[in-house]
């Protein structure tokens, strides 16, 4: 007899819709499990058989073959378990084959016919389209917010072929989880002084731009880039699937309640490897950190400190939003369109060469900063340098100004972003530039002599514009970039040439 | 180009070829190209070799020598625009110096070796901002009442009196202790192709010399020898700059130091020149009041134009005077605008007055 079920499998961030059929017939026992399985999913075979078992069912002693369709999908994973003894108890007339129309499965299972929860939750059941969504009750959740159908959450394959069956009542639908809005993190009013990075923060969220901070240990960048995602504005739905799918994917914990709303803040450490930053994998292939960095932040603390390849590996994500990862077995394009934010003390030693403070030798400050190339360099479209807070100002007890309330400056100025059509001014191309933020003549001057003196490159010229762009937006009612905006969008892409610059 | 002038050059070629064994060689034979010969034919007079020749030496500057293909050298000093100058040429400025170079390769303009006044101005690589600051000044002033500035183009003190003389148009005049096609410290390399443009560089090693560390001492009692006085910006307690000021000395040059702080480490070799009798000096008039006598008629009265700042730009400046000032700090301190404060620094950037370096400003 034959029977056949939907499932999904994970390939990247998407699910990919599997159906699994089972075809029972006379023969040689044995089983084969075909349409292109790997190791953990052929092991699937023996997980179900002995799941079967300890329920109290018949593995049939017949001859069995599982095709998982479509056969030209590489199959990963366990996440077919649950799909394929339904189905197998189906085709071997132990169930009605009826009792299994419309119905999908998701889930692994364990010897003792245990449901387990698989990475991936929402990738997979926003790709099965069926009336009915079996999976593990642990994360049962997740699955519901992709799926359009019921989802109901089951502990035991029992519970299920009860139901089913018309036994017992079929296993609870899960609804989904009511939005909890998310606590946002440390707030921007505890940190004191810096008024010229936090100005750099605001003009960073406000347009998207990436940011470099450079400054002597406990100047307070970390502070200040943990503090970044909460200035950013909430995700749209579209963003926030993906995301979510992301992280699911990932094997990230996407539940607090919801898909994820806010802009996720990634900060991996030194140690990160290329595949773990990158994505990848030998088993099977996972969003790297700036693929869970999408649509948010990514902050590299101590930048000099991360290899060099790692950071140039970079560039091309930069530039493209995506990270195309090839391996010999196939390759997957993951979405990585994050904001970059980098901080790194001026030299090994941190005191940046003060007279009578700096430890390192010439030759080693010029090794740690080489480590940031210069085409990273100049991709960062802010970069500041931070100096210790004044100690008069730590003693001050008068909070500075609050995240919300430079949140609400921010969105204001993507809410205009979104009117030009785009997500944040520095997406904005020439064209765009030219009509939304023209020059006038002293700004012109000005940009001009920068770029003979050579402080600017022809990329610098166009990305300084863009974050010339957000801040009259941030100022609001300018018609033109004056002499004033272009200043400062010119000296916060400072050259940093007391740490870069060879002198 | 002469055949003695491309002999005497690529004698320096040679192996342990200083300036002292050719002039011996010179005096003993007179004729550079029949020197050239007689080393490469180990035919030299061996009954009277200068102290540290011997026969191994000749040996290896006849191997080397035999090598030395003269029409390669002019074609090489061709494509360089590269200069030889000698005692015979109406330009060479070391008449009467005890330890005069042999040959000097120079390259740019030459006419700047008429001006005689000239001052050098020396002082340490690691000078602080304020030292690079004065060096500035002093190259500035001094170009700009006709004067004439010699240094060294290293980085820290000599690089800003360059670049002080060039902000005025001027021509500096660069003594390297590399070869001259040997750019040195390669992050000079833009002020190098400067001074070329509108100075002229000298050097007595020959092209490709390499950036040796006994090469330098060498290089400073040629500034030295080409300044009536040397002014020494900052210098550390056993700076290099020291090695010059006794080069200038044993010439009876007038050595001027500028004073500093007492308990800057980079002050440390000046101040204590100046316990020692050398002269002090501020500004650019002392130097020429005490090298050249006030009235001297060559010399142009400082244009005088103090730079009309308004209140908030002479508080940025006043606030950098004494090192980096962040930008936070002046922020905190004016109470306006983030982006007037910008375009405030911005316009003291323009006119030169101070530089943009990381988040902090400091004068130039």
């Amino acid at each position: 007899m034959l029977a056949s079920i939907s499932s999904a499998v994970v390939h990247g961030f998407d699910g990919y819709l599997v159906s699994v059929e089972v075809h029972v017939s006379n023969g040689l026992p044995g089983c084969n499990i075909v349409g292109l399985p790997d190791a953990s999913c052929r092991e699937a075979r023996d997980r179900v058989r002995s799941a079967l078992l300890s329920s109290g069912f018949k593995w049939p002693q017949k001859r069995v073959t599982i095709n998982l369709a479509p056969s030209s999908l590489r199959k990963e994973g366990a996440c077919v378990d649950l799909a394929l003894a339904l189905a197998l108890l189906a085709a071997s007339g132990q169930i009605p084959i009826e009792s299994i129309k419309g119905v999908a499965a998701v889930g692994e299972l364990g010897l003792d016919g245990k449901l387990k929860k698989v990475p991936g939750l929402v990738c997979l059941a926003s790709a099965i389209n069926s009336d009915v969504l079996f999976v593990p009750a642990e994360d049962a959740s997740e699955a519901a917010l992709a799926f359009k159908g019921e989802v109901r959450g089951a502990e035991t394959l029992l519970e299920i072929v009860g139901g089913l069956v018309g036994l017992s009542e079929l296993p609870g639908i899960i609804d989904v989880p009511e939005y909890v809005e998310e606590v946002i993190g440390p707030d921007l009013s505890h940190v004191a002084g810096q008024t010229l990075a936090r100005w750099a923060l605001e003009i960073s969220a406000a347009g998207g731009h990436h940011l470099l901070m450079v400054g002597p240990p406990g100047a307070g960048k970390t502070m200040l880039a943990s503090r970044l995602s909460g200035l950013l504005p909430e995700l749209n739905n579209e963003a926030s699937l993906t995301v979510s799918k992301i992280h699911s994917a990932a094997g990230l914990s996407v539940l607090t309640g919801g898909l994820i709303k806010r802009p996720p803040y990634r900060a991996p450490h030194q140690g990160a490897s290329m595949v773990g930053m990158l994505g990848g994998g030998t088993g099977s292939m996972r969003p790297g950190e700036i693929s869970c960095a999408h649509n948010g932040v990514l902050f590299l603390d101590e930048l000099g400190e991360y290899p060099a390849r790692m950071i140039d590996a970079l560039r091309t994500p930069l530039e493209e939003g995506v990270i195309r990862v090839s391996r010999a077995a196939r390759s997957v394009t993951y979405p990585a369109d994050f904001l970059f934010v980098g901080a790194m003390n001026p030299c090994p030693c941190g005191n940046g060469g003060a007279a009578g403070k700096c430890r390192c030798t010439r030759s080693a400050r010029q090794k740690y900063c080489r480590r940031l190339s210069g085409p990273i360099l100049d991709r960062f479209d802010l970069r500041v340098e931070l100096q210790p807070p004044d100690p008069l100002v730590l003693f001050d007890t008068k909070l500075s100004e609050s995240s919300a309330s430079v949140a609400k400056r921010v969105s204001q100025v993507r809410q205009k972003s979104l009117e030009r059509g785009v997500v944040s001014n520095s997406k904005l191309n020439q064209s765009q530039i030219e009509k939304f933020a023209p020059l006038n003549d002293q700004a012109k001057l000005l940009f001009k002599n920068a770029i003979e003196q050579q402080l600017l490159s022809g990329r610098g010229f166009a990305r300084v514009r863009t974050v010339a762009c957000t801040i009259a937006d941030l100022l609001g009612g300018r018609k033109f970039i004056d002499k004033e905006i272009a200043a400062a969008a010119l000296q916060l892409r400072s050259p940093l040439t007391s740490v870069f610059g060879d002198e | 180009m002469q055949e003695t002038k491309l002999a005497l050059a690529a004698l320096t070629e040679l192996k342990a070829m200083g300036p002292a064994r050719i002039r011996w060689l010179l005096d003993t034979y007179n004729d550079p190209l029949k020197i050239l010969e007689q080393v490469q034919r180990n035919k030299l007079d061996k009954s009277n070799l200068p102290r540290g020749v011997n026969l191994d030496l000749l040996s290896i500057w006849s191997n080397q020598s035999r090598k030395i293909n003269l029409a390669q050298i002019q074609k090489r000093l061709e494509t360089h625009s590269i200069t030889l100058l000698t005692k015979q040429d109406s330009y060479w400025p070391f008449e009467d110096d005890p330890e005069p170079p042999a040959i000097m390769f120079a390259k740019g303009n030459l006419d700047l070796l008429n001006n005689l006044n000239r001052i050098g101005i020396v002082g340490t690589r690691r000078c602080s901002s304020i030292g690079r600051k004065i060096s500035y000044q002093f190259g500035r002033e001094l170009s700009d009442m006709g004067l004439s500035v010699v240094s060294g183009l290293a980085q820290g003190v000599d690089g800003a009196a360059h670049k002080g003389v060039l902000s005025v148009n001027g021509g500096p005049i660069a003594v390297v202790g590399s070869g001259i096609d040997q750019i040195y410290p390669k992050s000079n390399t833009s002020l190098w192709n400067q001074v070329l443009e509108n100075g002229l560089i000298l050097s007595e090693n020959p092209l490709g010399s390499k950036p040796e560390k006994w090469r330098f001492p060498a290089r400073n009692r040629l500034i030295a020898a080409l300044s009536v006085g040397l002014v020494v910006v900052e210098s550390h307690k056993k700076g290099g700059s020291l090695i010059t000021v006794d080069e200038a000395i044993a010439r009876n040059k007038t050595v001027l130091a500028v004073p500093g702080s007492i308990l800057s480490p980079s002050n440390f070799g000046t101040n204590q020149l100046l316990l020692d009798g050398a002269v002090p000096v501020t500004n650019a008039v002392d130097v020429c009041t005490e090298v050249f006598g006030f009235n001297h008629t060559n010399i142009k009265k400082l244009s005088a134009d103090p730079i009309q700042l308004d209140s908030i730009s002479q508080i940025i400046l006043d606030n950098c005077l004494a090192g980096p000032c962040h930008f936070d700090l002046l922020a905190q301190q004016l109470q306006i605008d983030l982006q007037s404060l910008m375009l405030k620094i911005s316009d003291l950037v323009d006119q030169k007055l101070v530089s943009w370096d990381g988040s902090n400003v400091v004068v130039c």
